[in-house]
């Protein structure tokens, strides 16, 4: 086969090389991967507000590989859920919600395949300290005691404020340890379950305080 | 030659010259002359299209012409170095002798063992898609890029045919052409040749005509058929000649024919009701209920005439200049209307005449190429075409469309069939426009041993389309007794938001560059190597639904533009020493094809955005409390909201990657040719060919779920089901690419001469084809909803493709076989061939995947048949069983897959056979030649009633539908035969149809007077 020699030139078969490089080239940008917004986080998941105060939610998304993908959040849908105690208004993928009056709401959020849900407590204004009756430092009680406990409430004067209109919610470090009978209110009643120690946390409206209780 | 084109060219120092460009066809004159030497003459040389003739001259000294100079002109014409891949060429003699009933020429292509009709009517090329083939007149491409129809004729949806038939002088079908300078295909190319006026004026005037007369009769299963109803005429005149000789020609042709044809399958008042399933009293009753209350008119359900009418006109013009050059100006126009048969198939919904569409399509194409020689060397071919097409499709009826379930008493036997009427829900607004603008500009230079080819292509499409499934609305009642009551089951109705216009519009620019090397290596041996670069340019986009794109990832406002598709390709071509009695043809490379624009289109329709689909669903008699129940119908209005609650709203979106590429294959041939005797050749041929980028559907809307009921008793074991991912809506689909299709063929073909007066052609190929999804429509939501799932619905397996008709046997033989009567012409064509491939599915969703369903979903059924171990295990009626278990014994596909799904396309109606004859004889009277010819189509069928038949049959038949009875789940969804066997019990009907008038033997007769001109 002279013929074949005399045609497959170095020359030739350059360019015949350069296909394969050139198609292989073509392939490499081929990097499209769909897309979607399968989780979103909301931030802050919550607010507690004074009425007249104001607080802004946002969110981020993330792809199903975990991928923040920056220019979702702006269209996130908000459905607030009918209250009177907030006003709102949702602008560029953001929610803005004013306190009107004491109360709750709950608000969902969705984008894509993700969907949150948040929370607003318009609370009474003033609320700059709080203290578990007693003080900080640890208690002691023996396993079977029921002893009640109670938040106090201080304004910017280290005056004392009513509770009346605060979410005012307990829970303690192990359950296991103690069993908290009253978990929402100014006072709780807690049951020592067994020998050890754990901690007490008590939280009114975003201001959180605790204690170590031991059981012995 | 006859037109008076000269071209000259200097040969190289050792003696070589090449003519390039020259027109096919002839006859040619040839002088080779030096100066010293005697000139060497050759006359009469005709050319083929794509030919490359060898004629070697040796000059002597002595002023004396040789003896027994070599000159091939008698050769085959496949032994030619240009030829590489497997092709078919039908000269000018084929075109005028085989048996063409249709007159469209692109039918030749049946001549080509390699080439399969479609159940579309369209050509799969060595078991490719039949939208990825190229259709060109010589050379330039005229095709209906848009691909509403698989045969890519313009107009082709109405029926039109590509050019008068005494337009075209030859006709080639090349299968894998591994020569750049073509592209846009991954199937195969189709070109005509086109006749071009003389120095001496032709005249022909033919008349051709068809009656009921002279056709046989339908044979149903239940008896012959008298033929009724059926007709055709048909005028065709041409003329040619000088304009001013040896410079500028004309030629001009026409054909304008009217036919006329019944609805196809089972018809009311004219068969058997078992087979119709429908009792003629329940019908009656039924459309008397519906006019009685609502008016309108519904059509009737007895047989009706079907009318086509079609005008082609083709003019050329040709300009021979002094220098060589040759200019031709064509224009093609078509213009048909046609009446669609409504289906009255033994499956589906039987539908009335007001349930069909009339077709309107208008095409215009002016193309003009420039042939231009520049210096001894160098040649350059321009072309230019703009195309001008419209496709118009009207329902008869301007009603909502309604399908009503109408139950009939038959012979003490239950039957429940829909019946249909009303305006067709996918013709209700379905119109195209476009524009098309080619341009090619090749360069070739004859470098002496190598000829180097450069050019360069740009196509622009221009596409105006509006396609909305349902705008005026689907009304369904489950009864008569429901219609009466006026209480339908389910409404829906599909509209563009704000009720814009539903036209979409979008342009697109292809732009190519190609080059491509001839080595000419001595020994017989030459080699073509080329690379071709073509980028897909796409103007306009949909708009971009967020809500699509953050749940699902896909940017509907982006549609695939700008991505380079790379065409290697190498061919070789070797032919034996001496008398070159031997000939290698091989070639492989990669072939980049068009798009069909339809399927782009479906992005711009469907972006979730633009239309929604109003559906109500629920009787108000069964439940007054229903919130979604549909509203009474009230003639002239539509509702506006459901009973009690607003419309239940769905979208459908289709979506491209942005990386998407236009189908790819890879493909490699080699082909063997043998001359046996000087004037037999035989062809052995294998071709193989690979998806790189074909394309494959994928629902993006469903969600895995566990099944339950009756249906884990239908292939639970195996069958995935699933549940809607966003209510929002109905169908998301991705166009994806796959890469897993593939064909293969092997071939053996016998042409040539037997004894002095018959041609021969016949060729064998067994050709198999396999994909993901045969995409044999024009919209998506079919394209998946047409897909029977086996198990995944969006992980199909790589199984028989709707385009595999594994054995193909072609044979025509044509000549003049009586020497005493030397003018009589006689023709015979056989092709033999697999049938249809199909799939049994149930005419239900019953795996949730969404087909079918709403919207474009409708009536798209695509779950496959599981077959029970024993017919008693079907949660069906004794009735259902009864013919299942039939069905089960009788039919060879359903047994074979007892205790499992069915597979995808495995099973297949019968082997078709078809002997086509044609007798014709000329005289001559007063220097005219008067032509009298005899077509006899289908002649097995005159021989025997029971040969011939040919089967038409849906890619899936709807076996099993789901049950109108409480106390069962599924029932038979196809007609029964009354008495079958001794028993006298009923039977299943086959579920093909018997193809009318094409299974009926048809003579048609045909005068032709020609005055002037030698061709």
């Amino acid at each position: 086969m002279t013929g074949v020699a005399e045609v497959l030139t170095v020359r030739r078969l350059t360019r015949l090389l350069s296909i394969p490089l050139l198609w292989g080239f073509a392939s490499a940008c081929d990097d499209f991967r769909p897309q979607w917004v399968e989780t979103i986080e909301l931030r802050p998941d919550s607010a507690h507000l004074a009425v007249g105060e104001s607080a802004v939610f946002q969110i981020e998304a993330f792809d199903d590989r975990g991928e923040l993908l920056v220019d979702r959040a702006g269209r996130a849908q908000y459905s607030v859920r009918d209250t009177d105690a907030i006003q709102t208004d949702t602008a560029n993928g953001q929610l803005t919600v004013t306190a009107l009056e004491l109360g709750e709401a709950r608000f969902s959020v969705g984008l894509g395949r993700g969907v949150a849900e948040g929370r607003v407590f318009v609370q009474p204004a003033g609320l700059a300290r709080i203290e578990i009756e007693g003080g900080d430092g640890p208690r002691t009680f023996p396993p079977g005691a029921r002893p009640d406990l109670r938040v106090l409430l201080f304004d910017a004067q280290n005056d004392l404020i009513s509770p009346e209109g605060f979410r005012i919610s307990w829970a303690v470090g192990d359950p296991a340890i103690i069993f908290v009978g009253q978990v929402l209110g100014p006072v709780t009643n807690l049951f020592m379950r067994r020998s050890g120690s754990t901690s007490l946390r008590v939280t009114v409206g975003d201001v959180t305080t605790s204690v170590r209780i031991n059981v012995q | 030659m006859e037109t008076g084109a000269e071209r000259q060219v200097l040969s190289n120092a050792n003696g070589d010259y090449l003519v390039l460009l020259l027109q096919p066809g002839g006859p040619y004159e040839i002088e080779i002359g030096s100066l010293g030497y005697a000139t060497f003459r050759r006359e009469n040389l005709m050319l083929q299209v794509g030919d490359v003739t060898t004629i070697d001259a040796t000059l002597d000294e002595q002023a004396i012409e040789l003896e027994g100079v070599a000159v091939a002109v008698e050769r085959a014409e496949i032994f030619n170095p240009q030829q590489v891949g497997p092709a078919t060429l039908l000269s000018e003699r084929v075109v005028e002798a085989v048996p063409l009933l249709s007159r469209d020429i692109t039918e030749l292509a049946v001549l080509s063992p390699l080439v399969q009709v479609t159940q579309s009517g369209g050509f799969s090329v060595a078991g490719q898609n039949d939208r990825y083939n190229a259709l060109l007149i010589d050379g330039v491409l005229n095709k209906d890029m848009f691909g509403l129809t698989s045969g890519g004729v313009p107009g082709g949806q109405a029926g039109a045919k590509l050019i008068p038939l005494d337009a075209v002088t030859q006709y080639e079908i090349l299968v894998a052409p591994f020569d750049v300078r073509l592209s846009g295909f991954t199937g195969g190319v189709m070109n005509a040749v086109t006749r071009s006026g003389t120095n001496e004026t032709r005249v022909r005037a033919e008349v051709v005509t068809r009656n009921e007369a002279l056709i046989g009769d339908l044979q149903l299963p239940t008896g012959p058929v008298e033929a009724s109803g059926i007709d055709r005429s048909l005028v065709a005149l041409s003329i040619g000649g000088p304009i001013q000789r040896n410079k500028s020609h004309y030629y001009i042709s026409g054909e304008f024919e009217t036919r006329r044809a019944l609805p196809a399958g089972f018809n009311l008042f004219r068969d058997d009701p078992r087979l119709v399933r429908i009792g003629p009293d329940a019908l009656t009753n039924m459309t008397d209920i519906f006019t009685g209350q609502f008016g309108g008119e519904l059509g009737t359900g007895e047989i009706f005439s079907l009318n086509q009418d079609l005008a082609n006109v083709f003019g050329r013009l040709d300009w021979n200049f002094d220098d060589g050059s040759r200019l031709t100006i064509r224009n093609i126009f078509s213009h048909t209307s046609n009446d669609q048969s409504p289906n009255r198939t033994a499956f589906e919904p039987y539908e009335l005449s007001s349930n069909a569409i009339q077709r309107e399509g208008t095409a215009n194409s002016t193309s003009v190429q420039l042939f231009s020689p520049i210096g001894d060397r160098m040649a350059n071919q321009m072309d230019l075409r703009v195309n001008f097409s419209s496709d118009e499709t009207t329902p008869v009826s301007t009603l909502p469309q309604f399908d009503v379930g109408v139950l009939s008493s038959i012979d003490g036997s239950a039957f429940n069939r829909p019946v249909r009427f009303g305006g067709n829900f996918f013709g209700q607004e379905n119109s195209l426009s476009q524009t098309a603008i080619n341009f090619t500009n090749a360069l070739d230079i004859n470098t002496g041993d190598d000829i180097l080819t450069v050019g360069v292509a740009a196509n622009y499409y221009d596409i105006g389309h509006s396609f909305l499934p349902g705008a005026n609305g689907e009304y369904f009642f489950a009864s008569v007794t429901d219609l009466e009551n006026n209480a339908p089951q389910r409404f829906q109705r599909t509209v563009i938001e704000g009720g814009a216009d539903p036209q979409i519009d979008f342009s697109v620019l292809e732009v190519g560059s190609f080059i491509q090397t001839q080595l000419n290596a001595g020994k017989g041996l030459s080699m073509r190597f080329g690379l071709r670069v073509d980028v897909p340019y796409v103007f306009g986009a949909p708009q971009t639904n967020f809500d699509i794109l953050d749940f699902y990832g896909f940017d509907t406002g982006s549609v695939p533009s700008g991505n380079v598709m790379i065409s290697p390709r190498w061919g070789f071509n070797w032919q034996s020493e001496g008398e070159k009695r031997t000939q290698v043809r091989m070639g492989a490379g990669m072939f980049a094809g068009q798009l069909p624009y339809v399927w782009l289109a479906n992005a711009f329709h469907n972006d979730g955005v633009r239309s929604v689909t109003q559906t109500c669903q629920g009787r108000i008699t069964d439940d007054p409390g229903t919130p979604f129940a549909v509203p009474s119908y009230v003639p002239g209005s539509l509702p506006t909201a459901c009973q009690a609650a607003p419309f239940q709203l769905s979208r459908s979106a289709v979506v491209f990657p942005d990386n998407f590429r236009y189908p790819q294959d890879l493909k490699a041939a080699i082909n063997v040719d043998r001359e046996l005797t000087t004037s037999l050749s035989a062809t052995f041929g294998v071709l193989m060919s690979r998806a790189v980028n074909q394309i494959g559907l994928r629902e993006l809307n469903i969600d895995r779920t566990a099944g339950s009921g009756p249906a884990l008793e239908l292939g639970g074991q195996e069958r995935r089901f699933y549940r809607g991912l966003n209510g929002r809506y109905s169908q998301v689909l991705e166009v994806t690419n796959e890469g897993q299709d593939n064909s293969a063929a092997v071939s053996v073909e016998l042409r040539g001469r037997i004894g002095d007066r018959l041609n021969l052609q016949m060729g064998y190929a067994y050709t198999r084809s396999f994909d993901r999804v045969s995409l044999q429509f024009a919209d998506m939501q079919s394209n998946f909803g047409f897909t029977p799932v086996e198990v995944d619905a969006n992980d199909p397996r790589v199984s028989r493709s709707v385009f595999d008709r594994p054995h193909k046997i072609v044979l025509s033989v044509f000549g003049r076989p009586i020497p005493w009567l030397p003018e009589t012409e006689v023709s015979l064509l056989y092709t033999g061939q697999s049938g249809l491939p199909f799939s049994y599915v149930y005419g239900f969703d019953l795996n949730g995947d969404g087909y079918p369903g709403t919207g474009a979903a409708f009536d798209r059924n695509n779950d496959l048949i599981y077959v029970p171990e024993r017919a008693t295990d079907l949660p069906a009626s004794l009735g259902t069983i009864g013919l299942f278990a039939r069905a089960m014994e009788s039919d060879d596909c359903i047994r074979a897959n007892i205790g499992q799904i069915m597979g995808r396309n495995e099973c297949r109606a019968p082997w078709q056979n078809q002997l086509d004859i044609r007798v014709a004889h000329t005289f001559d009277i007063g220097g005219a030649a008067v032509r009298l010819q005899g077509d006899m189509v289908n002649f097995l069928n005159f021989l025997n009633g029971e040969w011939g038949t040919i089967e038409s049959i849906r890619s899936v038949v709807p076996l099993l539908e789901e049950s109108t009875s409480d106390a069962a789940f599924v029932q038979w969804g196809g007609a029964s035969i009354p008495i079958r066997g001794d028993d006298g019990e009923v039977g299943p009907a086959d579920p093909w149809d018997v193809q009318s008038p094409a299974s009926q033997w048809q003579v048609q007769l045909g005068a032709r007077v020609t005055l002037g001109g030698a061709r």
